[in-house]
């Protein structure tokens, strides 16, 4: 009975730390990350954008955070595991071990002349001579005499030492902390445990993998369906105007996906009326335009129609149903616009360049959409190249708005920007018509509005001058800064109901003839990565030009500097084209904010071979990548090429990624700025 | 390929064109599918390795003469996987050493050549599990009377589950598992191992003594220490100092080797590079400390456990007494195992502690640490990864070290690269004699070959990482 007990406090024991050990780690970890959590806002504190609900942290909606499915599970677990060390503790009995030390009342390893001293102590104090009590009389025999005896005795003495026994060695006894009832199990009830742990431990987990690996075997790495990439791939055409990109943009599978409801017809048509300026109809024919209109996959409609309503901010009129597609549609959005950017970007021609045009349609798409403004909003009128559409993603202002304004020679959104505090608040509330508490929004927002520094360099790494088929690689510090000084920030969009990041696209490019010749995402979110990678980049490329420990322990501090004061790092390799001075234009392109694009345009001089094809060949671009591999992982083997690999789309992945393998390894920057490429920096803004 | 030269490749024709095999995903598999295909084949594997064989009487089994094996193989006794990795690796190896021997020839360009190769092995794979399997049986690895049926019966059980192993490596290996865990090899003596020491810190079995039960595993003795006995400080470090069962110096010292195995698989040196067809483009060529990696000591053990295999069975054979048999070692029958206690094998066993046969200890410490610098520099050589032939295949790449001529890059890396695998051999038998020494979990083989498959393969998941948050 007593072993039954025991062993059942020893399964409780089991138990007890098999909780702690995942439970402990994981309530620290939530509750540091809470405590770092509520160190800083950095969304924006306009009204618009705290109505929006998205960042609001009500006493209701606080407890209900609170009260998550986790918390409550860490809570509960909390208390059962007190509860466990609480019965463990006053509930097991203790097992009378024989310990003759401490009967003696000595230290372990006390000597012999000790022990018999203390003996002779508790000789006086309990021998039945001495003391008439029975109880004292049966501890003396039963422990003070026996543990006297074995420790005095070399035998048992060593034997005790060796084994803990004065016996000698004592028979295994080996069991399972397990409770009873598991164990002596039989027949009926021994099959059913046996199934119950193969079903359990083996065949769930197997099933759970194979459902999710044939649910998510029609996704990519990024949550886009391969369906998507290659639809998007398919239509992206080198000219592809602005306009048309929504056309291109609503293909995606997700979409095409999404019910198409019979009840859903008669409000789209109402939709139809709302938005039809806004679809590029020819107004001469229109009849036959809208026909060719609804002719179209009811899919795309409905889509178009949405997309529309939603840049036109009129999605209250939508149906609940038509709100929920509403809502499913913007929460996939950035998402797709991301990797539509990416397929306009990715290498066409022989050079390896991507076409500008589409990219900047899309990133415009995406500015539109972020900010629900309409795309009509971006036509030039009146004096103003950029179109009223910057205007429009601050709170309060409408077409009449900007007209307003327009009349006070403010027409640029820069000029909005520039003036001083006083003197907007002035124009704002005197001129517009908004009042205090408006402009004072207005200011909160124009606050967070970024503004973008690109500083960049392209040269061949540890060589004089740029020559023809050179690698170039291009080294451009990106800087952000914002008037409220913050850094990493979430964009003002308070119609757009989901949380959304702000991403910067960096391409190069040649304008003239529509060539990207690299690009890269840039976010500002995240500090700490930017430093390993920064720092790790620039560890690599010094590694490779044989610097020693010390210039890169200067380089790599210096580049972390940067990154602290709020620049990132890009880095990319291209191939030198023919010979001749290259008109380059590098675009900052935000995917959230509208009007704060830079560009900036230099010459990239390209100079003729010195020594005409050293040494035979020119290599493809594919080997040289392949080769570059193969110098760094030495260790591998053969690298075997893959057999049934024809999906075109895919290659140009690859190719990508070979490219982005390519990257990381720059030359120092301050030894060969000066040389033969001729950089201006200048901006056009 | 010329067809006529390789008569061992067309006897293996008719079954290795039939062998199915798992085919190459047409775009890369995304990061977390790897990740789920790594995993459960890990698990397989695992499952695999605890399933005990059916038609085996344990109590008939004798001491383990294959134990110092058992580590690199990843074979657990008596289990399914009985025979490990050993017949993959062992058909990798041959067929490796057929093909650079010229005994066949295939070229690696043509498809139906390459299916034919990844055929052959397998076929090959599955004879060598059926010899070796066979040969437990008949040997007497499961007792002297097994049986008829049941013999063929665990023939049949060992030589399936190696076509598990087998299936499961070419899954790993055609793309589907995570990219540092291209040989599955490694990847399942790892877990193996790990399987290991997590059981023995957190194993639920409880052993008594005649103190009361305790618990196999460090964690939770300690724990239950803590928890139940009154004068605890006391009792948990008699605990944690345990003789009879592992101990939390045992525990400790692991991860201390873990740890030190980690530290030296990442020092390296970088070799500028610079192409010599295109300007601008540069790489580097590194020079790990660890330069043949934990090859030296999984050579060495396997020498190390023929050497036993030998011993023991001249031994107890009937040269028994004589002087040459003696040299090599002589046996004492002990409570589990055979153990030395006399000759060569005697001395190529760790000896339990120092102080108790200083001459021991000395000449395995010498012995060990000689074998693993040699096996080193063999193991350069063997791999074809020596200074002459790295020189090769980075001029082959049109590469070389900026500023010098061709020849520079040999007589640079001649300078570093016997030097790294002497050096590299010395650590990694410094480490296996630390590891004997503090008793760690499992085997010393098995914790090194563990911490650099571990570590190859978080390396490989941090780069991807990387590349992911490029795209």
């Amino acid at each position: 009975m007593a072993a039954a007990e025991e062993n059942t406090s020893m399964f409780l024991i089991f138990i007890l730390t098999m909780i702690a050990l995942p439970l402990v780690p994981y309530t620290i970890m939530r509750l540091c990350r809470a405590a770092s959590e509520k160190a800083k806002t950095i969304h924006c504190r306009c009204s618009g954008c705290h109505r929006s609900g998205k960042y609001r942290k009500s006493i209701y909606k606080r407890i209900s955070n609170f009260s998550t499915c986790s918390n409550l599970t860490i809570i509960l677990l909390w208390i059962v595991m007190i509860f466990l060390v609480y019965y463990i503790k006053h509930a097991s009995r203790e097992v009378q071990v024989f310990e003759p030390f401490s009967i003696l009342g000595l230290e372990p390893g006390a000597s012999e002349s000790e022990i018999k001293k203390s003996y002779r102590r508790l000789s006086i104090q309990y021998h039945p001579d001495k003391n008439p009590d029975p109880e004292a009389h049966n501890f003396f025999v039963e422990y003070i005499s026996k543990a006297y005896q074995a420790l005095t005795d070399p035998v048992s003495r060593e034997n005790y030492e060796k084994y803990g026994h004065p016996d000698g060695r004592q028979g295994l006894q080996m069991g399972i902390a397990l409770p009873k009832f598991l164990l002596n199990i039989d027949g009926a009830s021994g099959g059913i445990m046996l199934l119950g742990i193969v079903g359990f431990c083996i065949l769930l987990p197997l099933m759970i993998a194979v459902i999710y690996l044939s649910r998510s075997s029609k996704y990519t790495g990024n949550y886009v369906m391969h369906q998507t990439l290659s639809t998007y791939y398919y239509f992206m055409k080198p000219s592809l105007a602005p306009s048309k990109v929504m056309d291109v943009f609503i293909k995606a599978a997700e979409y095409m996906e999404m019910p198409v409801r019979r009840s859903d017809d008669e409000p789209l048509q109402k939709l139809f009326v709302a938005v039809r300026s806004e679809l590029n109809l020819d107004l001469k024919n229109i009849k036959t335009e809208q026909a060719k209109f609804w002719k179209q996959h009811p899919s795309l409609v409905k889509m178009e129609l949405l997309i529309q309503a939603h840049l036109t901010r009129e999605s209250f009129v939508l149906t609940p149903a038509l709100l929920k597609d509403y809502r499913h549609m913007l929460e996939l959005a950035p998402r797709l616009l991301e990797e539509l950017v990416k397929i306009a970007v990715l290498p066409r021609n022989p050079h390896g360049f991507g076409w500008l045009r589409p990219a900047t349609g899309v990133i415009e798409l995406s500015q539109n959409i972020i900010q629900a403004v309409p795309l009509s909003a971006r036509k030039a009128s009146g004096g103003n190249s950029e179109g009223i559409a910057p205007f429009l993603q601050l709170p309060y202002f409408t077409e009449a708005t900007v007209k307003k304004i327009a009349r006070k020679k403010i027409r640029a959104f820069q000029e909005l920007c520039d003036m001083s505090v006083e003197d907007r608040a002035a124009l704002l509330t005197q001129v517009a018509g908004l009042s205090e508490d408006q402009a004072r929004d207005v200011d909160l927002v124009l606050e967070m509005i970024p503004s973008i520094e690109v500083d960049i360099k392209c040269e061949t790494e540890g060589e004089e001058g740029i020559q023809e088929g050179d690698v170039v690689t291009m080294y451009a510090w990106v800087s952000l800064h914002r008037r409220n000084g913050l850094i990493a920030a979430l964009p003002h969009c308070p119609n757009f109901p989901f949380h959304k990041e702000e991403n910067f696209w960096l391409l190069l490019a040649d304008a003239a003839s529509n060539d990207v010749w690299l690009s890269q995402k840039v976010s500002f979110m995240d500090e700490a990565t930017a430093i390993t990678a920064a720092s790790k980049a620039i560890q690599e490329t010094q590694e490779a030009l044989g610097a020693s420990a010390k210039e890169i322990g200067i380089a790599v501090r210096e580049a972390v500097d940067k990154v602290k004061k709020g620049s990132r790092l890009v880095m990319g390799k291209f191939q030198a084209p023919a010979e001749g001075t290259h008109n380059l234009t590098s675009f900052c392109l935000c995917d959230s904010w509208i009007g704060c694009d830079t560009k900036t345009s230099f010459k990239l001089k390209v100079l003729k071979r010195s020594r005409a094809g050293t040494r035979g060949h020119v290599p493809e671009e594919g080997v040289v990548a392949a080769a570059e591999d193969g110098i760094e992982e030495e260790e591998e083997e053969e690298e075997e090429e893959y057999d049934d690999y024809e999906s075109e789309y895919s290659d140009d992945e690859e190719d990508e990624k070979n490219k982005g393998k390519g990257k990381g390894k720059v030359a120092n920057g301050a030894a060969h700025q000066e040389a033969d490429s001729d950089i201006d920096s200048g901006s056009d803004e | 390929m010329a067809r006529g030269s390789s008569w061992a490749l067309d006897l293996l024709r008719p079954l290795a064109s039939r062998m199915p095999s798992v085919r190459r995903p047409d775009r890369e598999v995304p990061f977390d599918h790897r990740a789920l295909y790594t995993g459960l084949s890990v698990s397989v594997f695992m499952v695999c390795s605890h399933l005990p064989l059916y038609g085996v009487r344990y109590d008939a089994m004798g001491a383990d003469p294959l134990y110092w094996l058992r580590s690199i193989l990843s074979s657990n006794r008596g289990t399914l996987m009985e025979l490990g990795v050993g017949p993959v690796v062992t058909a990798g190896t041959l067929f490796q050493l057929a093909s650079t021997s010229g005994l066949l020839r295939f070229d690696h360009n043509v498809r139906e050549d390459r299916y034919l190769a990844d055929g052959a092995r397998k076929v090959l794979a599955l004879v060598i599990a059926l010899g070796e399997a066979a040969a437990h049986v008949l040997l007497g690895m499961y007792g002297p009377h097994v049986g008829a049926l049941n013999g063929v019966l665990i023939v049949l059980q060992l030589v399936s589950a190696t076509a598990v192993v087998v299936y499961l490596d070419d899954v790993l290996e055609k793309g589907y598992g995570l990219k540092g865990s291209s040989s599955a090899i490694s990847l399942f003596s790892a877990a193996n191992t790990c399987g290991k020491v997590f059981w023995q810190a957190f194993s639920p079995v409880t052993v008594n003594t005649g103190r009361g039960p305790e618990f196999e595993g460090v964690v939770l003795a300690v724990a239950h220490r803590a928890l139940t006995r009154t004068s605890s400080a006391r009792a948990v470090v008699a605990t944690l100092l345990r003789r009879h069962l592992p101990n939390a110096t045992n525990l400790a010292a692991t991860f201390l080797v873990l740890l030190a195995a980690v530290y030296l698989e990442g020092v390296q040196m970088l070799v500028p590079l610079t192409s010599r067809d295109r300007r601008g483009r540069r790489g580097t060529f590194p020079i790990k400390l660890l330069y043949t990696s934990t090859m030296p000591i999984v050579l060495y053990t396997a020498v190390v456990s023929a050497l036993y295999l030998v011993s023991q069975l001249l031994h107890y054979s009937r040269l028994g007494g004589t002087l040459l048999v003696r040299l090599l070692g002589v046996w004492a029958e002990a409570s589990h195992a055979a153990v030395s206690v006399g000759g060569l094998a005697y001395y190529v066993t760790p000896p339990a502690s120092f102080a108790g046969d200083p001459v021991h200890a000395l000449v395995y410490v010498a012995l060990m640490l000689a074998s693993c610098a040699l096996l080193a520099q063999g193991w350069v050589v063997a791999s074809e990864s020596s200074a002459r032939d790295v020189a090769r295949r980075i001029a082959d790449q049109r590469m070389g070290l900026p500023g010098r001529r061709d020849g520079a890059t040999y007589a640079e890396l001649r300078r570093y690269i016997p030097m790294a695998a002497a050096l590299g051999g010395l650590c990694v038998g410094a480490l296996t004699i630390f590891a004997d020494m503090t008793g760690v979990i499992g085997t010393d083989t098995g914790i090194m070959l563990a911490a650099t498959a571990v570590y190859n393969l978080v390396k490989s998941v941090e780069k991807e990482d990387k590349d992911l948050e490029r795209r």
